[in-house]
């Protein structure tokens, strides 16, 4: 059999199963609440948990961007690593005090709670509108990634058979009807099924990468190949190591999808075991993936910087060149990173869903008419990702980049006002005004360094100095409603 | 319990400095230890005790305290 129909063969199995734990989870549903399809009526154990939210950190950025970033940077890109862990110590200052206010006070998308802390009208309802559009646009930045990287890999998969275009919108309306039908239920589902893919995939190509001359050889051929790849980071390089981890360890605990997962956890102590192995992910993925990337520049040079987020496709169908069995492990890890990919796509989408229908739009999330609405902006978003996927222009990692300077500014309204009773809502407005004022310019004028530093991190240190200011000279916010 | 996983947020925030490479010449010829150049196995190692002290300190947080009325 040959590699393009071995791997659509296995495609379509993977899809089948998919379609199989979609329809299940729409068997199990309880009722047609936001709470039971967003948030798969909080019943989420340990094991389950773990993987969703592993699926969901790690996309199609990790698997397809990651190596392509390690083939542009070489060892630096340890950094990945340690990026991934400033994430877990991000959620040590939100989630002690989040997870229980969310079990008191049933939220259901993070406005719920932007609402409880800073009051249900006024500067309170402006902030949690205003939070939701940062949310909406940085996650509609992160779907679109996740729809490039889906075209890239099935075209690799099926050596050709399903091109990019074909494969980009017959994966996105797969995911479409599965997250539709099965809600949180079916993304979680699908997501450990997916976790587990991932896991076996990369210890796979690990396994691959250190047969043969093992990896003090690699590192004495990289650096045959291009000395810089293994030299240590420079003065600028090492400020925008500090940058990177300030980056992702205050912008991405704002990924609504995965604080909808600390809502969704049937227990604390289910969440608690989950945030103790996430901890240790980095070291089986983005390390993993790091060293695949290493691997490809002995292997193909002077790769442009699109062409660099194919290196991984690029190393399997080598791999998959070696023998019948490799060929199938090689069509193992396409699907591995399909898998990934579309974890995190799902997860986004159902997100996005109920975060426009719950705070951009203002239906009340006890509702079930909300549903219908979340399931319908979920559609509307897709078909608009969809039409900037199929031109694609911009590498996967700076998409991320993009994704997290717009999230992060949303940081301060979060992390400070969980924190500080005097934190105001309209100083956070302030606040997030300069921050996505800095951002944005910078993005007009192309600029992506300030001093070594990534201007999402300089925008949110305005953000966050201004933020704390008008704080403390503008008079209260209304008071917060009692609940009942 | 409040104490240890202060103290293991602390040991966190030293690590990720412990971990740049700050000693390290990028002009030099790095050695190579555990099949990484020198720099980036001390790298590796700093984010693997990262890793350790996560767990300690999620290990010693409650997530069942009383919420009150938030901050």
């Amino acid at each position: 059999m040959s590699f393009g129909l071995l791997g659509t063969v296995c495609l379509l199995v993977y899809l089948v199963l998919l379609v199989g734990l979609a329809e299940y989870a729409r068997r199990s549903r309880k009722d047609s609440t936001p709470s039971d399809h967003f948030l798969a009526g909080r019943e989420l154990g340990f094991f389950v948990l773990l993987l969703t939210l592993y699926a969901t950190t790690y996309s199609g950025n990790s698997l397809l961007g990651y190596p392509g970033e390690g083939y542009r940077r070489g060892y630096a890109w340890i950094i990945s690593t340690g990026m991934m862990m400033s994430l877990m110590v991000g959620y040590q200052i939100l989630i002690p005090k989040l997870r229980p206010l969310s079990v008191r006070e049933n939220f259901v998308t993070p406005g719920d709670w932007v609402l409880y802390r800073y009051g249900k009208e006024g500067a309170g309802l402006v902030l949690r509108s205003v939070l939701a559009l940062l949310m909406v646009v940085a996650l509609g930045n992160y779907l679109l990634a996740q729809l490039q990287a889906m075209g890239h890999v099935t075209g690799q998969v099926t050596n050709g058979l399903v091109p990019y275009s074909a494969a980009v919108i017959g994966l996105a309306g797969f995911i479409l009807i599965y997250e539709t039908v099965g809600g949180m239920r079916a993304v979680a589902w699908t997501d450990a099924v997916q976790g587990v893919l991932m896991l076996l995939g990369l210890g796979l190509m690990l396994y691959w990468i250190s047969q043969g001359e093992g990896f003090s050889e690699l590192v004495r051929k990289v650096g045959n190949v291009r000395p810089s790849a293994i030299a240590a980071p420079s003065d600028m390089q090492r400020i925008n190591w500090i940058s990177t981890i300030l980056l992702v360890g205050i912008g991405a605990v704002m990924y609504p999808q995965a604080i909808q997962r600390i809502f969704a956890a049937r227990s604390s102590a289910s969440l608690r075991r989950a945030l103790v192995w996430m901890g240790f992910l980095p070291l089986t993925t983005t390390f993993v993936v790091m060293l695949l990337g290493i691997a490809a520049i002995p292997r193909f040079s002077d790769l442009g910087t699109l062409e660099a987020d194919r290196v991984m496709p690029m190393l399997l169908a080598q791999w998959a060149a070696t023998g019948v069995v490799w060929q199938f492990f090689a069509v193992l890890v396409f699907v591995a990173a399909l898998a990934a990919i579309m974890s995190t796509a799902d997860s986004v989408l159902l997100s996005l869903g109920s975060i426009i229908a719950g705070d951009v739009l203002g239906r009340n999330t006890a509702d079930p008419k909300t549903t219908k609405t979340g399931k319908r902006a979920a559609m509307v978003v897709m078909l608009i990702a969809l039409g900037f996927a199929l031109f694609p222009t911009l590498s996967l990692w700076r998409l991320t980049e993009l994704k997290l300077e717009i999230l992060v500014q949303a940081a301060p309204a979060f992390m400070v006002g969980i924190h500080w009773k005097k934190f105001k809502a309209k100083g956070a407005l302030v606040g997030i005004g300069i921050g996505v004022f800095i951002a944005l310019v910078a993005l007009v004028l192309d600029v992506r360094r300030i001093w070594g530093l990534h201007v999402g991190v300089v925008a949110v240190a305005f953000n966050f100095a201004f933020a704390v200011f008008f704080s403390c000279i503008l008079p209260a916010d209304r008071p917060r409603e009692e609940t009942p | 319990m409040k104490l240890i996983r202060r103290g293991a947020l602390i040991g966190i925030g030293l690590l990720f400095i412990m971990a740049i490479p700050w000693f390290w010449d990028p002009n030099e010829k790095p050695e190579i230890i555990f099949g990484l150049p020198d720099w980036a196995a001390w790298s590796l190692l700093c984010f693997i005790g990262v890793a350790v002290l996560n767990a300690i300190a999620w290990t010693f947080t409650d997530l069942d305290g009383d919420a009150g009325d938030g901050p």
